[in-house]
């Protein structure tokens, strides 16, 4: 690729969801409890789990429905199925789609994970809002590669 | 590109939910969910809850993150621990007059989704977050701007660079 601002300018726009980076996603099935999905998501570090039932996605458990959907009170919510709380039929992206028109589906929903998925509604992966963030820093390094970051807590 | 060098002042911030570090997860979890807020500031000072900022010092910051990691990852109650027990404390900060350059490379490549927006004189006056979405609607301006511009290149160009597609199954 070219590294230079001016190459990433021309071309950005171009750029589809299949050419971003599109991390491993982790699944759950729909019965699986809510104490479970959470372990997995700390141990695996995400955002998001992707939730299958009978190997078709059924919806997306997110980090935003644990603090939004979920009572928390006592410790009944670890025993509840995922598909009580997950956020159903979830938005998702194809491969041939523009990034522009994902990060704008993204944006509408302040959703910041899109699953992506095949013809046949299979999932191939997931695209995060980081993932357009890391494509959107490679693409301009001219204006970011002087910031470096120092470790740090995360917020 | 001048949107990125744009300042945080000039592309705004997120008002959040401001709470002291003796307040209960449960108080937090009620505001985040009533405002639909991925985070809540949390602050000591004069706790009057004008929202102006002034007297008050941030000590941390807690967000939907550490709802899951800190809260419900070790099964804490949280009507009875406090901000204190989980939050970040000492977030790193932005301040009004950085470039959105800092919290692009900060999100891209630390993951943080909600920083803390202080003034870094006159006291350190707690202004917002800074959330990803704030960052977001930037890039998707970009991309606009960047689409309305003439350009004389195919559409595949190389972008092997970037090509990484991972389809690792997970759970």
């Amino acid at each position: 690729m070219n590294p230079g601002a001016s190459g990433g300018m021309r071309l950005l726009s171009a750029v589809t969801v299949g050419a971003l980076t599109r991390r491993a996603h982790v699944r759950v099935t729909a019965d699986t409890p809510l104490g479970t999905v959470v372990d997995e998501m700390t141990a695996k570090k995400r955002g998001c789990v992707l939730v299958e039932d009978g190997g078709a996605l059924v919806g997306i458990f997110t980090e935003r429905d644990l603090y939004s959907r979920v009572d928390h009170a006592g410790t009944g919510w670890s025993a509840q199925a995922v598909r009580e709380v997950m956020t159903p039929r979830p938005v998702v992206s194809q491969p041939g789609d523009s990034l522009a028109d994902a990060l704008r589906q993204m944006i509408a929903g302040r959703r910041r994970h899109l699953p992506v998925v095949d013809d046949a509604g299979r999932v191939l992966g997931l695209l995060s809002v980081r993932d357009i963030l890391a494509f959107v820093a490679q693409r301009f390094p001219e204006e970011l590669m002087h910031l470096p970051p120092d470790p740090g807590h995360e917020t | 590109m001048r949107r990125l060098t744009r300042t945080i002042e000039e592309i705004g911030w997120t008002d959040v939910p401001r709470l002291p570090a003796s307040a209960t997860v449960a108080a937090a979890l009620e505001l985040m969910r009533r405002q639909a807020h991925d985070s809540v500031l949390v602050l000591r000072g004069d706790g009057d809850g004008d929202g102006d900022g002034a007297g008050e010092a941030l000590v941390g910051i807690f967000t939907s993150r550490d709802v899951m990691t800190r809260v419900a990852a070790p099964r804490r109650d949280v009507a009875t621990v406090t901000l204190a027990e989980v939050m970040t404390p000492a977030p790193r900060t932005l301040a009004p007059s950085d470039p959105v350059a800092f919290a692009i490379n900060w999100m891209a490549i630390e993951g943080f989704r909600n920083v803390p927006v202080v003034e870094r004189e006159g006291g350190g006056r707690v202004r917002g977050v800074l959330t990803v979405w704030d960052v977001m609607r930037q890039i998707s301006s970009l991309f606009d701007e960047i689409d309305a511009t003439p350009r004389d290149v195919a559409p595949q160009d190389d972008i092997s660079g970037v090509t990484t597609v991972d389809l690792g199954g997970g759970a």
